[in-house]
């Protein structure tokens, strides 16, 4: 009992010292387990990407500066962020024998890290409307068999670039219509607590089925608007 | 029976709030994720007979990519599911030894030898960190089938690092394991003649606290609540119907 309360004594200190330090971490194989949901997926998905976020839960915490650092036993790898806190998973087994930690240089209880689905971006900037549509479907499959949004359907798809970004979108319809999407202040993501991105939304029933979306610069992102 | 739940609620939470508890494909190949630790358990009053357990227990559950796993509380299976948030299996579960002569609540019941009972489970993640979770038995020394079902819900957002479940379960018996564990006979000595049969053996409710210091260092405390059916409650054995154990312990993961 002695000797419990010993390791218990010694076991405080590393957390101690992470809230001086005003570090957080996430267990590498915690997050391992929860990204690994997205690669097992066996339906259509080739429109999707998953990534690890770091969703903050206030709009004041700045994401300027945020960094992800995987610690393992021998080397440490700094994980790239974009403008939404999102990182690429190194699936790895050398990190998951070493137990290794994800470490962001912020204190404890101001992210959250999770899983995050999205569209791809193309590079040429061109996105067909039947795409943009099964996209959707399938991020929308993908969240139910996650367990969430079992009672939403797709309803159009949100382009979303940085505050003061100069892009323009265009629904170009198959007869040769143009019509011009208007940008708005908000979320990139349902939910997002940060709401200064500049954000376009294609939403299916207010455009012709058949046409294309033309966007004159890659945006940061890409989500389905789920009603 | 009972004594198994604590920690397996805390693996399962430990698994991670939005996935499940874990199996072949949501590790890498060859890998494997193992707590070893000690925890402090009490309880309230004896079940059915059974001697209090000593205080300090072993903490130790292992999970392999292959599927396998086993816990020091006595159970040992493999996930042969392929798909994330759904696991089922081979199951292989202990169950303890009694002899009439443990106690004087025991006076004209049959000794049970300690037996390795085999079964498969069946668990479902619900979705919104709620999961199911079931299982079937045959136990091997009362010739009979225990099958349990339970519901968890976990939260993770309350606090950093920090992990609440709440669960609630029903264990079912047949007439064979009933009567192996509750059945009494004057001639070999009881009280009076008691005999049930199939039904209910019991309900529980729990809840479930871990608190990771590190990703290495967990501390897991449990309280779990456990009403034995109207028949086992019935029977001379059978001092006090509702149970409570309490235990918290500190694990390494490995």
């Amino acid at each position: 009992m002695v000797r419990t309360a010993l390791l218990f004594c010694l076991s405080l200190l590393p957390a101690y010292a992470c809230a001086q330090a005003e570090v957080d971490w996430i267990a590498y194989r915690d997050a391992y387990r929860q990204m690994i949901w997205f690669e097992k997926y066996g339906k259509p998905k080739q429109f999707l990407q998953n990534h690890l976020r770091l969703v903050p839960h206030d709009q004041h915490v700045p994401l300027e500066g945020l960094r992800l650092t995987l610690n393992g036993k021998t080397a440490q790898v700094a994980l790239a962020l974009d403008a939404l806190g999102r990182a690429v998973f190194p699936f790895s087994k050398a990190a998951y024998d070493d137990n290794a930690e994800l470490v962001v240089n912020r204190k404890a209880g101001q992210f959250t890290a999770r899983p995050w689905v999205s569209i791809v971006t193309r590079p040429d900037g061109m996105y067909a409307a039947a795409d943009l549509r099964t996209a959707c479907e399938q991020l929308l499959a993908y969240l139910r068999y996650s367990g969430v949004a079992r009672d939403k359907r797709c309803a159009g798809v949100q382009f979303s670039y940085p505050k003061g970004d100069p892009a323009q979108l265009r629904f170009d319809a198959a007869g040769g219509a143009a019509s011009v999407l208007t940008a708005k202040e908000g979320r990139a993501f349902g939910g997002d607590v940060v709401q200064s991105f500049r954000v376009f939304a294609y939403r299916f029933a207010s455009l012709p089925e058949a046409g294309q979306v033309v966007t004159s610069s890659t945006p940061l992102a890409i989500g389905a608007i789920l009603e | 029976m009972n004594k198994r739940l604590p920690f397996i609620l805390m693996l399962s939470v430990c698994g991670m709030a939005a996935a499940d508890d874990g199996s072949t494909p949501m590790m890498p190949d060859g890998s494997r994720d193992m707590y070893v630790g000690l925890a402090l358990a009490g309880r309230s009053a004896s079940a059915a007979g059974e001697q209090r357990p000593s205080a300090l227990r072993l903490l130790f559950q292992a999970r392999w990519s292959n599927g396998v796993f086993i816990s020091a509380s006595g159970v040992a299976g493999i996930d042969l599911a392929d798909t994330a948030g759904v696991e089922y299996g081979p199951l292989l579960a202990m169950s303890n030894a009694r002899t009439p002569g443990d106690s004087r609540r025991l006076r004209g019941t049959q000794a049970i030898s300690g037996s390795t009972d085999a079964g498969g489970f069946f668990n479902l993640d619900l979705g919104n960190d709620m999961r199911l979770r079931t299982s079937v038995v045959y136990d091997t020394s009362a010739g009979g089938l225990r099958a349990e079902a339970g519901v968890q819900k976990s939260w993770s957002g309350l606090a950093p690092h920090h992990t609440l479940s709440l669960s609630a379960g029903v264990a079912l018996a047949d007439g064979a394991v009933m009567r192996e564990r509750y059945e009494v006979r004057r001639d070999l000595g009881g009280a009076r003649d008691y005999r049930p049969s199939a039904g209910v053996d019991g309900i529980n409710a729990g809840v479930n606290w871990n608190w990771e210091l590190s990703s290495k260092w967990l501390v897991s405390s449990a309280l779990t609540a456990t009403r034995l059916g109207a028949q086992p409650a019935a029977s001379p054995v059978v001092e006090r119907r509702t149970l409570l154990i309490l235990s918290s312990g500190l694990a390494y993961r490995f």
